[in-house]
């Protein structure tokens, strides 16, 4: 009975599902002729997330403000345990097993994070310098956390969390320029901080030609793959750049750079527009909550699917250094997935109260 | 209440012009990637369609067979085998210290610290890092044979040129390197490229275009490990030619067996034709050595070595002739009239020139000798006297007929031409005349005079084949794999030497003597009759004497000519007519049976 009361919010599910479509056809397209590993595993990865999404849904929406601070200490010890592991995939270390599941923390951290924001600086007629910099600790203790990985890339994506709800929270234009102020001068800092390979990726990002081999390889061929795809594509299965695997990771981090590659502009273009239509209904579901904790949820992971979308799409263009972040609803990867499909469900589980 | 519900109102303009603020920057960030993408397509589009075109085909150079050296029975002297390396792909290499490691264990010299340095800092990735070159097909089989427990882990194969007889042939066969600059100009019309290995010395320089070849090439399409998919066009490589030598290895084998450990040359040729059946420099090298590149290492041992193993001695070391000289002025004095075989002079053991005093070789001297005699005996006393009367110019005339002072024009690269003195040369040099004395020293080939092995060869075979002076040669034909001959050396006889029926008659009969009962009675043997003339070369300094036996043989038909120089054995004196005596009736007791 009171199932049918909540209506689902079309113009969000849409263009989800849209690209959660994609993701598996092209996955497939892919695949065909090698094995079908990634697209086997990214179909149960979306059927869990489905469920998620719906179980999500249907669980009661206060539940959410209860879990934040609980939910941030267990994602604090599940980062530090990623760091104790021994052995590293790829010179990082991101992943956890439980039993048989393996996973990426640092994924679930950004819902926690948001989570916990939104309880913090939700209902507040001021933001005073106290939950300011109360709300940059729990931020930057996470980050840190993850930028020891090391993974950047994530850690930057949490900052940015930070930044974008302080200001949509409503924090006096004064103290907000103060802040932008703090981080131009801190920036140059930081750089020295960083580990060689990030600082050459920044290097080659600036100055492509400069190692055309090495960290520049992965940008030029996202490049070349993206740009021979041309207006209309080189059809399904067309694709021979990414076939070939001149195209690093052409599954999780350059999945847009193969579609591109296949698609071409057009298929570009209809992964964008979705992109829009969804960032903009979750910006109108949280503006309809206000200010509350459930409306800044739902600005927060609205703004989180537009960074990253921002970030993967400008990295396969060439415009942004190479940093391992997924496209939401796209890349393929199980914690990316279930992430982004939570994140809606519980968006959705805010939303259904309003209409 | 309705305080707290303004208050709610008024936030929540703020906050609204906060989300569009928000929206703006989202919306225009999208815009962004949407110009950035639809530039890269649609306005660059057709540039990255070619670069993808180009990085995906690639030109596979075919390596062709380096043509084959073959000894007159069709022996293998130059061949081409397989070499194997073995490799990693760092791109696909998930655990760079486990695959080295157990790498290590099969091949224990691989230096895991180096090895892991050239993984990690490679330039390309995708590009396969060689760890081991020339290993063994017993470790590539046992690599390929469990292939999931060597992932990334790759084995190239290359053609290497191999050298089945080593040192026994390296200044003939000589060896290969990489092309040089300079070598590359010459060469590029036969699509030598930097990189490619030439030849550097013998016959694989001098008959390297022949022996090149032309390399094919595949144009394919390849995935980023190099994996071919499919071939877009072809181009057959085309293998050299076959080279037949004039050598006979089992010649060869028996020159180098007498030769034992000695320093020196052997040469051994057909004195008709020049073909050469024998030629052994010794100390040699082996030229498998240069196959794969040699290391600096070796490289350095061999070419700084005193010995001068890399020299060929035989068309390279330059000596004095010593007696065998003597046959020089015996032709010019029979030629000229200056002497007739009753021409005679008495040897006391030395002779005064002035206040000098000449020594004869024997101190108690020969006594009274005729022309054939002193020959025989190599009488240095006569030889004085008989320069004497020669004079320098003539002896220098009759040398230059017998091709000394000049390349023999041998087919292989930098011959030296040795030297002939002239009374000009030395007033030029020494501001000083030319005494009696240089001429006394010229006619028993000392002094200032230097000549090759190759040279006394050609200048023995001209006496034994009446009077001819050939051009002594390695190169039977060349054929190419369709099996047409393209290079066929057709003997040529430079030049008729001058000499009268009479003269060659006197010397053949004194040349035999010699062996008979002169001084190369070490000769003497069962099977063959051998003429020829023995020498020792007195050099500057405390140096030992080189010794030379140069002859032919039979004495009365020849068949073969025979050069030996032995370098520097005082307690071997004479061993040179002894290791010709050996060699000779060794080949003729082959040929009879």
């Amino acid at each position: 009975m009171w199932l049918s009361k909540k209506k689902l919010d079309w113009w969000l599910i849409i263009p989800v599902f849209f690209l959660l479509a994609w993701s598996i056809i092209h996955l497939y397209t892919i695949c065909v002729g090698t094995s079908y590993y990634y697209f086997q595993r990214q179909l149960i990865w979306i059927g869990i997330g489905t469920f998620l999404l719906f179980l999500f849904y249907i669980l009661p929406d206060t539940i959410w403000f209860k879990l934040s601070y609980i939910g941030y200490i267990a994602i604090a010890i599940l980062l530090i345990a990623v760091l104790m592991k021994k052995e590293a995939i790829y010179g990082a270390k991101r992943w956890l097993e439980i039993g048989f599941i393996r996973f990426q923390p640092s994924e679930f951290a950004k819902l926690i994070l948001i989570l916990s924001l939104a309880r913090i600086l939700s209902n507040r007629k001021e933001i005073g310098w106290k939950i300011t910099i109360i709300s940059f600790l729990l931020t930057l203790f996470l980050s840190l956390l993850i930028a020891a990985q090391p993974d950047l890339g994530t850690a930057l994506i949490f900052l940015s969390l930070w930044f974008v709800l302080i200001f949509v929270s409503g924090i006096s234009l004064r103290k907000f320029l103060i802040i932008i102020g703090t981080i131009l001068t801190l920036f140059p800092i930081s750089y020295t901080f960083l580990l060689p390979y990030q600082k050459m990726r920044i290097l080659t990002f600036l100055e492509p030609q400069r190692d055309p081999l090495g960290a520049g390889w992965s940008t030029l061929q996202s490049k070349i793959a993206l740009g021979s795809g041309g207006l209309l594509g080189k059809g399904i299965g067309g694709a021979a750049h990414t076939k070939l695997r001149y195209l690093p990771q052409p599954f999780t981090d350059f999945i847009f750079s193969s579609i591109g590659e296949e698609w071409g502009f057009l298929g570009v273009l209809t992964i964008i527009t979705a992109f829009i239509v969804m960032v903009i209904r979750g910006i109108i579901l949280g503006l309809r909550e206000g200010n509350s904790f459930s409306g800044l949820f739902i600005t927060g992971f609205t703004v989180l699917i537009a960074i990253q979308a921002f970030i993967n799409m400008g990295m396969a263009s060439g415009i942004i250094p190479v940093t391992g972040v997924p496209l939401p609803f796209v890349s393929y990867g199980g914690s990316s997935i279930f992430l982004f499909l939570c994140g809606v469900g519980i968006i959705l589980s805010f939303s259904k109260r309003g209409s | 209440m309705s305080i707290n519900y303004r208050f709610i109102e008024k936030t929540n303009l703020k906050y609204e012009r906060r989300i569009k603020v928000l929206v703006g920057v989202i919306l225009f960030i999208f815009l962004v990637i949407l110009i950035r993408v639809g530039w890269l397509q649609i306005v660059e589009g057709e540039k990255f369609l070619r670069l993808s075109q180009t990085a995906r085909l690639r030109l596979i150079p075919l390596a062709n067979p380096r043509g084959l050296i073959v000894d007159r029975n069709e022996r293998v002297i130059a061949d081409n085998t397989a070499s194997f390396s073995i490799g990693v792909i760092p791109e696909s290499l998930e655990n760079p210290e486990k695959t080295l490691l157990k790498l290590k264990s099969i091949f224990p010299d691989i230096d895991l610290r180096k090895a892991e340095v050239k993984v990690k800092k490679v330039k390309n990735p995708f590009r396969p890092v060689v760890l081991k070159e020339g290993i063994d097909i017993s470790k590539v089989t046992y690599i390929e044979e469990r292939g999931e427990e060597f992932p990334s882990v790759v084995i190239l194969s290359q053609p290497v040129r191999s050298y089945p007889y080593g040192k026994l042939l390296s200044h003939i066969v000589g060896y290969l390197g990489e092309v040089n600059k300079n070598e590359l100009k010459n060469l590029s019309f036969l699509g030598v490229e930097a990189g490619d290995l030439v030849g550097k010395m013998g016959i694989e320089e001098v008959y390297n275009s022949y022996l090149q070849g032309e390399k094919g090439g595949r144009q394919v399409e390849v995935d980023v490990y190099g994996r071919v998919l499919k071939t877009i066009f072809q181009k057959d490589p085309l293998p050299g030619d076959t080279v037949y030598l004039t050598i006979d290895v089992n010649i060869q084998k028996i020159a180098r067996e007498e030769m034992g450990n000695r320093k020196g040359v052997v040469i051994i040729a057909n004195p008709y034709t020049g073909e050469i059946l024998s030629m052994l420099s010794l100390p040699s090298f082996d030229p498998n050595l240069f196959a794969r590149g040699i290391s600096g290492e070796k490289w350095l041992e061999l070419s700084r070595n005193p010995e001068n193993p890399l020299e060929n001695r035989a068309v390279r070391g330059e000596y004095p002739p010593a007696s065998t000289f003597k046959i020089v002025l015996v032709t010019a004095a029979l030629e000229t009239g200056k002497a007739t075989p009753f021409t005679k002079f008495y040897c006391p053991g030395y002779y005064k020139i002035g206040k000098r005093i000449f020594k004869c070789w024997k101190k108690e001297g020969h006594g009274w000798l005729n022309l054939k005699d002193a020959l025989i005996h190599s009488c240095d006393v006569y030889f004085y006297q008989l320069g004497l009367k020669l004079g320098v110019k003539n002896i220098i005339h009759y040398a230059r007929l017998f091709g000394l002072g000049k390349p023999t024009g041998i087919d292989l690269g930098s011959e030296k031409k040795g030297f002939l003195p002239t009374p000009e040369w030395k007033e030029k040099l020494y501001k000083e005349v030319w005494y009696p004395g240089d001429t006394a020293n010229l006619s028993i080939g000392q002094g200032y005079i230097l000549v090759t092995p190759i040279q006394m060869l050609d200048l023995i075979s001209a006496v034994a084949n009446g009077g001819y002076l050939v051009r002594p040669h390695l190169v039977k034909k060349i054929v190419d794999e369709n099996g047409n001959t393209v290079f066929n050396f057709t003997p040529e006889k430079v030049k008729k030497i001058p000499i009268s029926k009479s003269t060659l008659e006197f010397l053949h009969e004194a040349l035999a003597g010699v062996v008979k009962r002169g001084t190369g009675w070490r000769a003497n043997n069962k099977v063959v009759k051998i003429a020829g003339k023995t020498g020792t070369a007195q050099l500057a300094g405390d140096k030992n004497p080189h010794n030379w036996f140069i002859g032919y043989a039979p004495a009365d038909n020849p068949k073969l000519s025979i050069v030996v120089l032995v370098e520097n054995k005082k307690e071997e004196i004479s061993i040179a007519p002894q290791i010709a005596g050996r060699i000779l009736s060794r080949i003729f007791d082959n040929t009879e049976k």
